[in-house]
């Protein structure tokens, strides 16, 4: 069914190179040694150099290279920025890598319809950024939204922090443009709702390209709330405050944002962000909840209460911008934080149900005496995201590998506490070996299925999504920012 | 009945070890499509039993259409073949269910009035008001991504369903997506399954994602004298910070069948906005959307409790009007963008008096999707094109018009569902490879399928 | 060194001396949240020439993979040294430091044509760190600016004889001012009222020539807030043109001579106005971290003294008996007092006091304007690219006032004012607003 591409002949390329520049331009085919190795990575790790790069500025433009390279049998992979943690956008077997970089254009802002139209590199911050003075935003925030871009998000079916309200990135796109692996363009969805026929748009989103390159995306924009609250509750137990997370939903209380940072972290935070958190505390939830100014007090007031019955030490309210700022800054800057104290570390992204983190929590500090490696954790508490950040020093292969098997367990038990493999990081090439713990042969046959329908010779990124079967269950832990396998380091 | 059929029959019975099968005319009849009805009813009772029934049709050549209440069957165009009706019915137990998760499965066969009962134990709902209303069943809501006007704020099953069991034509049982509300582990094949009228598999299990119910609720209408006027409203609403639980703009005739009696005037309208909430909550909104609406011309009343929750049932459910005889109607629903709906309001108001059609409009504020009521008195000649013409009006303006409900008395109608894109063939391929002999609903979907 | 097969051709690895190490860019994990802060990424959209790819290039140097060649070279140059991916980063990279110390290797062990080394040196070691040659040079452009010579140059089209990077000079060239700022060296100006602060002033050295007003207006600025201003004779080029060419050698030379000179004055604080040159000289100790202790420890006294004019007076609590303006004013943030000395808030507070004045936020002030330093003389096409974003930015503000808190930041401003279609709008610096603002409030206008 399909072949397993391998990249670009030594006898193609002259000829595949000339073609696309004289497609694109000069400037806009990268192939130099020099060049290619700047494309060997994403926010995840170094995994593999493409073979070209190029930039097209139109779907006429992609639509060419993708002929080009069916004709040539040539692999393909799209590239928005390259803040992907899993490893979507690196060309796993070479290949060209289509850089969205300069199909970075608002085509349409609508706002009576709540619509926007965008080529696939617009950055998502950018995005709201446009519609703000109107009071209107873009909702899925990954940490990464200054940077990353929406086609990316659209591959990658991104989450961020508000998507707990208001839904990932899926329930927020209404249309696509798409090229297909035969260079043929379809426009699925649209700006209405409820077209008929198959959901192709749901499909699209979150197939980490391999169905299709988005070359165009139409998606919904939200109002700004009229009043938002942020609260820090302060605990001096784990245990406390991840009871506290199913309380406050038991409450029938659904925050914008519910998001745990463990006493670890949350100094190694304070210390990079003097963004107030205490320094003493084991655990600390970040809440937010917005709405008109009498749903957003009400609300803000009955978690305090909650949070109290839970033994929260102290329950802190932004009282300005500033201060909901800066409480959100050591959020955003968290990761970067535990980097200042570790050399190397490796972020997992799994799910479980809200109700089961007290005893996750607890399994993962088992992780840590059992392997003897520090944990770091910081997540999305309110939809049970977890983002374990295991710290090692790259240098050091021993440890490199106790933190792959102790990544591994913990993704493990996320699965038989019914949750998932990730919840918004994507499978990419570092979970693809996994998905069989999740999904039983059968599923991924049907799987398989779809991606021959859009994908039959599987050129459109292939060794993504789809366990290879090369390896058995095992995380491709190249993986972590500056990974075990991270080959920079 | 035919041997051959009774050959089959048998063989159905004993693939399903025994379950309920029954060909029973009257209840055969109950289940009819497009004036086919079944050969059978088969009510299996596990998941198991529904994919051997869906294997053993799909190898014997048979069309089986999924069912449970019978409120989706008329929409979709009538079934090329029809052997079959698999009726989930016995299907309808609740498990797993996790009220601080907010998560649940369900068994497609429960009804969602049923549903909504039991969740209220825990003052959690799942925040859908489809056509059917409460005798409709969780897997045709889903099966169709059914949704009203809770819509604007609370998005479609599509936003809800964590994950689906199905059961397919090979026989096998498999699982899409999960049971946590965040999840991106390989093709969100979800999606594909919500809203694709059971044409690719059965839905056999649903894990949903719950909700905390509103502690209170209250009801107003707004009546403008114009379109021009519920517009500007609706401008205003929609900038406005408020977050009501839903808002319809009706026409005279939609007033009629909400059964709101105290508006007069047979060009003006009416919008219903339910708000929820704590006390304090509602009671800012409503201030709030009473300034915005005097603002513009329009005069707010309140709706007595006891009058809101049947007029919204009957905004909602879309049944057949008390006092036109039954048959006479057709229902469609037409998706618009969001800022489109009173000029298609107008159009259908305009097209439809000329062909002297009397209808009835919901149009919600905050989606575009406008469902209409044609009330036609034969003979209905001129309907055809009517519904053809209010198609191009919505399908020029980047929507789609689908036609929920023909009467097959008035002969054969208008293809349900409008002209497909650029990407039909992709759900042709799709179609082919998860229904390869076109055993589920054939002829009844999108372009045939 | 030996030879190599490195990507690039040319040599493999670093050079003996400072270079980029491990401890520093091991912190950069490549998520990429630099990217979109990166003026040329958001001009070119090429990982080459974004900071992390930058950072993953000195990288695969020192691990052997690219050579210190043409490709290397091309975009480390490229880069503004803005460091506006160090507000981006989360991680917490010097990336200056690292940048910095890549362009000291290029400087080192890469071999430029010989035109562009002999302006360089001519420039950056033979003229700048030379107040009297500066001067010298700086009175014979004078002459050239107001004799009328420039008119008929700029009108005759000779400068297209000229070779690329030359003529780009001609429209930013600074205005020579008079008198020269040179002539208050060594002057002690008193404190109006009571004396509350003592305070050196750096100049700067092409500052001294050519804001010279911005120098006197400084100085004014400050003694109306109680501080005794001194300007000590001796001082010269802080060494930050230097720093960024990677001459570092050069750099600490001139932040040796700087050091001495402010060393005994009993100074409360060191103050300059020109933001490029504050955030290297609050940088001094890291040209001096491998070198004597002595200096280093002398480096880091005279670096915590160290503050930017609008940093020091937000700090005392300004003096605002000011005058009215009515004027609908923006503010773009210089890119090393918003990034490399994360001063954000001083100047706009500043400003906030003066009465009438109405701060339009420009939309990407923290984006660099294509300024930095002598970058729009080598650069010239990204610069131009840089500054017309920031000019479509301007217009959208409808600002009548332009202000920075940089000389660099304010001659690129300048020249994109003049090519604009409201070449009457004003290009300032927030001390030359405050200057007026103090002004129109004192009847008599009175001087210093």
């Amino acid at each position: 069914m399909s072949v397993e591409p391998g990249g670009i002949l030594p006898s193609q390329k002259a000829r595949v190179v000339d073609s696309l520049q004289r497609l694109l331009g000069r400037d806009h085919v990268l192939y130099q040694p020099e060049d290619l190795m700047l494309y060997e990575y994403d926010g995840l790790s170094t995994h593999g150099t493409p073979d070209a790069v190029v930039f097209p500025l139109s779907t006429e433009d992609v639509v060419e290279i993708v002929r080009l390279a069916a004709r040539e049998r040539i692999p393909i992979v799209a590239r928005g920025a390259g803040t992907g943690l899993s490893g979507g956008a690196v060309a796993a077997v070479g290949g060209i890598v289509v850089g969205f970089s300069r199909m970075n254009k608002i085509l349409a802002i609508d706002l009576e319809n709540q619509r926007a139209r965008v080529q696939p590199g617009v950055v998502n911050a950018d995005l709201s950024l446009a519609v703000a003075a109107e009071g209107y935003y873009y909702a899925p925030d990954p940490s990464s939204q200054k940077a990353c871009t929406l086609g990316g998000n659209v591959a990658e079916n991104s989450g961020g922090p508000h998507t707990l309200a208001y839904g990932v990135t899926t329930n927020h796109v209404l249309g696509l443009e798409v090229v297909l692996p035969d260079a043929s363009v379809v426009h699925t969805g649209g700006s209405c709702w409820d077209r008929p026929g198959y959901d192709l748009t749901g499909l699209m989103v979150g197939s980490e390209g391999t169905l299709g390159i988005v070359t165009e995306i139409t998606v919904r924009l939200c109002r700004k709330p009229e009043m938002v609250q942020t609260l820090l509750a302060v605990f001096d137990s784990v245990a406390d405050a991840t009871r506290t997370v199913a309380a406050i939903t038991a409450r029938g209380i659904t925050p914008s944002a519910l998001e745990m940072m463990d006493g670890f972290t949350l100094r190694a935070v304070e210390e990079a962000t003097h963004a107030g958190y205490p320094m003493d505390s084991a655990a600390v939830l970040l809440i937010e909840v917005e709405g008109i100014e009498e749903a957003a007090t009400e609300d803000a007031a009955q978690i305090e209460a909650v949070c109290g019955e839970n033994l929260a030490r102290e329950v802190r309210r932004a009282r300005t911008s500033a201060e909901r700022e800066l409480l959100w800054r050591g959020r955003k800057n968290a990761f970067g934080a535990l980097g200042r104290i570790s050399p190397s570390y490796y972020v997992q992204d799994g799910v479980i149900p809200r109700t089961r983190l007290p005893e996750m929590m607890e399994f993962i500090a088992s992780m840590e005496s059992k392997y003897g490696l520090r944990i770091g954790n910081i997540f999305h508490a309110g939809d049970g995201n977890l983002h374990p950040l295991l710290m090692y020093d790259s240098r050091n292969p021993e440890q490199s590998r106790r933190v792959v098997q102790a990544a591994g367990e913990i993704i493990t038990r996320c699965v038989e506490l019914g949750g998932s493999i990730t919840g918004e990081h994507g499978v990419g090439l570092e979970k693809n070996e996994l998905m069989p713990v999740l999904f039983s042969e059968n599923d991924l046959a049907m799987m398989r299925t779809i991606k021959s329908v859009f994908n039959p010779d599987g050129m459109l990124n292939p060794g993504k999504v789809l366990p290879t079967g090369k390896m058995c269950g095992e995380l491709r832990v190249s993986a972590g920012a500056g990974g075990p396998g991270d080959e920079r380091r | 009945m035919t041997n051959a059929a009774e050959v089959w029959l048998a063989g159905l019975a004993s693939t399903m070890g025994g379950q309920q099968v029954t060909a029973e005319p009257s209840t055969c009849a109950a289940l009819a499509t497009g004036g086919i009805a079944p050969h059978c009813v088969a009510y299996p009772t596990t998941p198991e039993s529904v994919a051997a029934a869906l294997r053993f049709a799909s190898e014997s050549g048979l069309a089986v259409i999924p069912c449970r209440n019978a409120t989706k069957l008329p929409i979709g165009n009538p079934p090329r073949r029809y052997d079959i009706a698999l009726s989930v019915k016995e299907l309808n137990q609740v498990w797993r269910y996790e009220p601080n998760d907010l998560t649940v499965s369900v068994e497609p066969g429960m009804k969602l009035g049923d549903f909504q009962h039991f969740l209220a134990r825990h003052q959690l709902w799942i925040p859908l008001d489809p056509p059917g209303g409460d005798r409709a069943s969780l897997g045709g809501i889903v099966a169709a991504n059914a949704s009203g006007p809770y819509r604007a704020r609370y998005g479609a099953p599509r936003d809800m369903v964590l994950g689906l069991s199905i059961a397919t034509t090979e026989g096998k049982i498999i699982k899409t997506g999960g049971r946590v509300v965040k999840n991106v582990a390989g093709y969100d094949l979800t999606k594909l399954f919500v809203g694709s009228f059971g044409t690719l598999g059965v839905i056999v299990d649903i894990n949903l994602k719950l909700f905390p119910a509103p502690a209170c609720r209250s009801t107003w209408a707004f009546h403008a004298a114009a379109l021009n006027g519920t517009q500007m409203f609706r401008r205003k609403l929609l900038r406005s910070p408020l977050n009501p639980l839903r808002a319809v703009l009706m026409d005279e005739g939609g007033r009629r069948l909400a059964g709101a009696p105290w508006s007069q005037g047979s060009d003006t309208f009416d919008i219903w906005i339910e708000f929820g909430g704590s006390e304090r909550v509602i009671r800012r909104s409503i201030a709030a959307a009473i300034e915005l609406a005097r603002s513009v011309g329009l005069e707010p009343r309140e709706i007595a409790d006891d009058e809101a929750r049947p007029g919204w049932q009957r905004i909602t459910e879309c049944n057949p009007p008390p006092n036109a005889s039954g048959s006479h109607e057709v229902l469609l629903k037409a998706a618009l963008p969001i800022d489109g709906v009173e000029e298609f309001l107008a159009h259908a108001r305009s097209e439809t008096g000329r062909a002297r059609v009397p209808l009835a409009c919901f149009a919600q504020l905050g989606t575009g999707i406008v469902r209409v009521f044609l009330l036609p008195e034969p003979p209905f000649e001129n309907l055809f094109t009517l519904v053809e013409r209010l198609r191009g009006a919505v399908v020029g303006k980047g929507g789609s018009l689908v036609v929920e409900r023909w009467p097959i008395e008035m002969g054969p109608g208008v293809d349900s569902w409008g002209p497909m894109g650029d990407d039909f063939r992709v759900m042709r391929e799709l179609k082919n490879v998860w229904d390869p002999h076109g055993a589920l609903s054939p002829g009844r979907y999108v372009g045939g399928l | 060194m030996k030879a190599t097969t490195a990507a690039g051709g040319g040599f493999v690895g670093y050079g003996p001396g400072e270079k980029p190490r491990w401890e520093e860019y091991s912190k950069c994990i490549h998520c990429g949240l630099c990217l979109n802060a990166c003026p040329t990424y958001r001009e070119l959209g090429l990982e080459m020439d974004s900071p992390r790819g930058r950072i993953h290039q000195m990288i695969q140097v020192d691990r052997g993979r690219l050579a210190v060649a043409e490709s290397f070279v091309r975009h480390i140059d490229l880069c503004l040294d803005c460091r506006s991916c160090e507000t981006a980063c989360p991680s917490g990279v010097e990336y200056g430091r690292l940048v910095e110390a890549a362009r000291g290797q290029i400087q080192e062990y890469y071999r430029r044509p010989a035109a562009f080394r002999l302006l360089q040196r001519f420039f950056l070691c033979q003229i700048l760190p030379h107040p009297s040659r500066l001067e010298k040079l700086g009175k014979l452009l004078r002459f050239y600016q107001r004799s009328g010579a420039e008119r008929v140059v700029l009108a005759s089209g000779l400068l297209k004889l000229l070779p690329r990077h030359v003529a780009a000079l001609a429209p930013l060239a600074p205005r020579m001012e008079k008198p020269f700022f040179t002539e208050r060296l060594g002057a002690v100006v008193p404190a109006e009222g009571p004396r509350r602060y003592r305070v050196g002033f750096l100049a700067g050295c092409i500052a001294s020539l050519a804001f010279a007003r911005l120098n006197e207006a400084t100085v004014r600025v400050l003694a109306r807030n109680g501080c005794e201003v001194v300007i000590p004779a001796g001082q010269g080029c802080c060494g930050a043109l230097q720093v960024h060419s990677g001459l570092r050698e050069r750099a600490r030379e001139l932040a040796l001579r700087n050091i001495r000179v402010f060393e005994d004055g009993g100074f409360d604080a060191i103050v300059t106005n020109a933001a490029g040159c504050g955030s290297v000289l609050k940088e001094y100790p890291q040209l001096f971290e491998h070198e004597q202790q002595a200096h280093y420890t002398a480096a880091q006294a005279f670096s915590k003294r160290m503050r930017d004019v609008t940093e020091f007076l937000d700090e005392i609590g300004l003096n605002s008996s000011f005058g009215r303006l009515e004027r609908r004013v923006t503010y773009q943030d210089s890119c090393h007092l918003l990034h490399a000395q994360r001063i954000r808030s001083a100047p706009r507070n500043l400003m906030a006091h003066v009465p009438g004045i109405n701060l339009i936020e420009l939309k990407e002030s923290e984006i660099c304007c294509g300024s930095a330093g002598i970058y729009n003389v080598l650069h010239p096409e990204m610069a131009s690219r840089l500054l017309q974003s920031k000019m479509k930015r301007v217009d959208e503000s409808e600002a009548d006032w332009i202000v920075t808190a940089n000389p660099g930041c304010l001659l690129q401003l300048s020249a994109g004012v003049r090519a604009s279609s409201r070449p009457e709008r004003r290009v300032m610096h927030v001390i030359e607003l405050l200057d007026e603002a103090y002004e129109c409030n004192s009847a008599s206008g009175r001087r210093i």
